[in-house]
């Protein structure tokens, strides 16, 4: 009887588990087998086959990731056999399936490095089997890249978003007067950090502050807390502020909007953004993500900067799809690639005028 | 029956030497506390009271639903992961109906507690099925917990992958948000609603640990499961019945956590499971089972809470704050090993 039951038990979990599977999209499940891919297209000749594009993704619960993953899935979904991985933030672990991709057979390699250290590792594997590698999302260093010539990498420049922040920080505060609530001229500000030593954490804050001494910009740094890119994380940090520095604080700038929608709501029980004139903080993120752009319509925050995954995921599977396909890796890429031959995608502020633009976005990468 | 014995009855027999000993852990906070206040006399103000008692309020109902399995004997690596689940549930049906990029876009505007109870209800399931594996299947809690775990962030990150593409689940009903953050404010404190609700949960966990036959029976288990067979005691109705009290909680505390945060991904809730067992070990629950009081876990919560308020208030480096956690942690168990070798 217990036996029985337990074995019901278990049956019953994995029934859910299937009718779950089931009903996803096309973004996270498992490719399609060739078979059902050469049904598909009966008019083509069949020495045509679809290219196998391998893809190792560092974490599927990343958000930001999700949405390139998604991209990826949406624009070349149909073009070629796409096989994606899950490394759930173990290296070893992307190891072993870069392993398994290549004792498949793949024509090409997509990598979001858990740790762009282990790059060298990875490309090592690549080169004995002759499988070019697209990197993507986070960078392998310049003397790893240079090592193979069928290596390329597509992702943006960390700095760029935390230098974008500043701008439009600064920009906010000469252009409305609200914001210097002391009236001293000079910007009180507070950080929220992503995870202490995460590669973009660290380049955000610090091309912040490079930014704003740069511009010769007079500002004073109340505090640095690190909220781990989390939005519970980040509303404990900001009730420690509030208690703290109150309505000293004239702006808060985030690594990532995650965290300042936690930062937000902590505000918002002191009365902060929540439409009271008298009552004014700014804030800024990083990513745009669709769960901030309402407050950034209706002005409740001056903005966010919009990382574009979907260019970002066109961009790595055109140039996977050239490769496999034999044709030049640039061709139908409009970005110049420098001289560690990276694609570099331009991120872009997003403040009440342009929200239509993440908007835009998002639509093309989920493909909705 | 010696599990019964209070450790504050066994000070009473034992010299300063063993008091000191036996309070050591409130001793070295209470330093610290005092530090915190030398380095920033500012600390001691109302507002901060009221903030750390609302970032405590959740903290206390998780600490009390997971010291439920841990004074049977066991432990629950599932609770965080449960909360998380309760938490994305209820951001998903209880989004703001302005907000066009809702997750369900054509639902209709739920009243609150329907989510809230759908949580509850879903939470209370797992932790069925949790209690089974460990009451009748003999699974170790430790086992059977960690399996838990993973089973449900599988789920629930199938589930927000689905509903929401990954992205965070946020722009909730005001009505949900307010249910948790609004409150009256007196003398410059902020007495937030979530913290009534808090206080309800306590009071409720309180009177079923001591004024009803399934708390004896929990106690009675987790002193010694074969004195307590033998006497009588159903142990697998009453384990069951202490998992589904904590699955409840979670249900209902993850519920509050995301309306206290304004959102929800399926990051919610990771690791909290270990700060409610830091919680309860440092308020004198025992590992090993049998004991532990209501008044001792929320003692601990507000220290825990306190401490942690405090060194980031007074800008410590980050990375330091992990160490003087783990040494409380370390402190408070070396305590309780010392509580048990006294009882054998």
């Amino acid at each position: 009887m217990k036996r029985l039951l337990s074995v019901i038990l278990v049956c019953v979990m994995l029934l859910s588990l299937a009718a779950c599977g089931s009903g996803n999209k096309p973004g996270p499940s498992q490719s399609s087998t060739p078979s059902a891919s050469q049904s598909a297209e009966p008019t083509k000749p069949a020495n045509e086959k679809k290219p196998v594009i391998g893809v190792a993704i560092f974490d599927y619960s990343n958000n930001y990731v999700t949405y390139i993953r998604n991209s990826i899935m949406s624009v070349g979904g149909d073009k070629a056999d796409i096989q994606m991985v899950d490394a759930q933030n173990d290296q070893a672990k992307q190891v072993e399936q870069i392993d398994i991709l290549l004792s498949k057979g793949v024509d090409v390699l997509c990598v979001n490095a858990v740790d762009p250290k282990a790059a060298s590792t990875i490309i090592s594997k690549a080169k004995a089997a002759d499988v070019p590698i697209i990197f993507f999302n986070r960078s392998p260093s310049k003397e790893d890249m240079l090592s193979y010539d069928k290596c390329w990498y597509v992702g943006t420049t960390p700095e760029d978003s935390g230098r974008m922040q500043a701008e439009m920080a600064m920009e906010a505060f000469k252009n409305d007067s609200k914001f210097d609530k002391n009236g001293d001229g000079v910007l009180q500000y507070v950080i929220l950090k992503g995870t202490l030593g995460h590669p973009d954490a660290e380049a955000r804050t610090n091309a912040v502050q490079e930014t704003f001494a740069n511009a010769g910009f007079k500002t004073e740094l109340l505090d640095v807390q690190p909220g781990d890119f989390k939005t519970q994380t980040a509303k404990d940090v900001t009730d420690v502020w509030m208690g703290k520095f109150g309505d000293k604080i004239e702006m808060i700038l985030s690594n990532n909007d995650a965290m300042l929608l936690g930062a937000i709501e902590a505000a918002k029980a002191e009365g902060y953004f929540s439409g009271d004139a008298s009552k004014v903080m700014g804030a800024i993120g990083i990513n745009a993500l669709p769960e901030i752009l309402p407050a950034i319509k209706d002005g409740t925050i001056i903005g966010s900067i919009l990382s574009d995954a979907y260019s970002e995921g066109l961009n790595i599977f055109t140039m996977a799809y050239n490769v496999a396909t034999g044709k030049d890796v640039y061709e139908g890429v409009e970005i110049k690639p420098d001289d560690m031959k990276a694609i570099r995608v331009p991120y872009i502020p997003i403040s009440k005028d342009n929200v239509n633009v993440a908007e835009e976005m998002y639509a093309k990468a989920l493909n909705k | 029956m010696k599990t019964f014995i209070s450790p504050s009855k066994l000070l009473k027999q034992h010299s300063i030497k063993d008091v000191i000993i036996n309070n050591a852990i409130y001793i070295v906070l209470f330093f610290l506390f005092l530090t915190i206040v030398l380095i920033d006399p500012s600390f001691l103000s109302l507002k901060n009271a009221g903030f750390i008692l609302s970032q405590s309020a959740t903290r206390m109902i998780f600490a009390c639903a997971i010291a439920g399995p841990i004074v049977l004997g066991g432990t629950d690596l599932s609770a965080g992961r449960l909360i998380g689940m309760a938490g994305l549930i209820t951001a998903s049906l209880l989004q703001s109906p302005d907000y066009t990029a809702r997750v369900f876009p054509n639902l209709p505007r739920l009243p609150i507690w329907i989510p809230i109870l759908l949580a509850m209800i879903i939470c209370a399931l797992f932790s069925l099925i949790h209690g089974f594996l460990v009451a009748k299947q003999k699974v170790a809690p430790f086992i059977a917990s960690l399996g838990m775990q993973l089973v449900v962030y599988g789920l629930m990150s199938v589930y927000f992958d689905a509903v929401s593409d990954s992205a965070p689940i946020g722009v909730l009903d005001e009505k949900f948000t307010g249910f948790a953050q609004n409150g009256i404010t007196i003398l410059g404190f902020r007495l937030q609603y979530i913290i009534l609700y808090a206080v309800v949960v306590v009071a409720l966990v309180w009177f079923i640990w001591n004024k009803t036959k399934l708390g004896k029976n929990m106690f009675a288990i987790g002193g010694n499961i074969e004195a307590a067979n033998v006497s009588g005691v159903n142990i697998v109705f009453n384990m069951l019945a202490i998992y589904v009290m904590a699955g409840l909680l979670y249900g209902f505390g993850g519920a509050l956590e995301v309306a206290r945060t304004g959102s929800a991904t399926n990051a919610l809730g990771q690791g909290y499971e270990l700060d409610a067992i830091a919680a309860c070990v440092v308020g004198g629950v025992s590992m090993r089972g049998g004991i532990g009081t209501i008044k001792g876990i929320i003692t601990g919560v507000l220290l825990f809470q306190v401490i942690s308020y405090g060194l980031v208030f007074i800008q410590v480096n980050p990375y330091l704050v992990y160490f003087v956690k783990g040494a409380i942690i370390l402190i408070a168990v070396v305590i309780d090993t010392k509580k048990y070798i006294k009882k054998k």
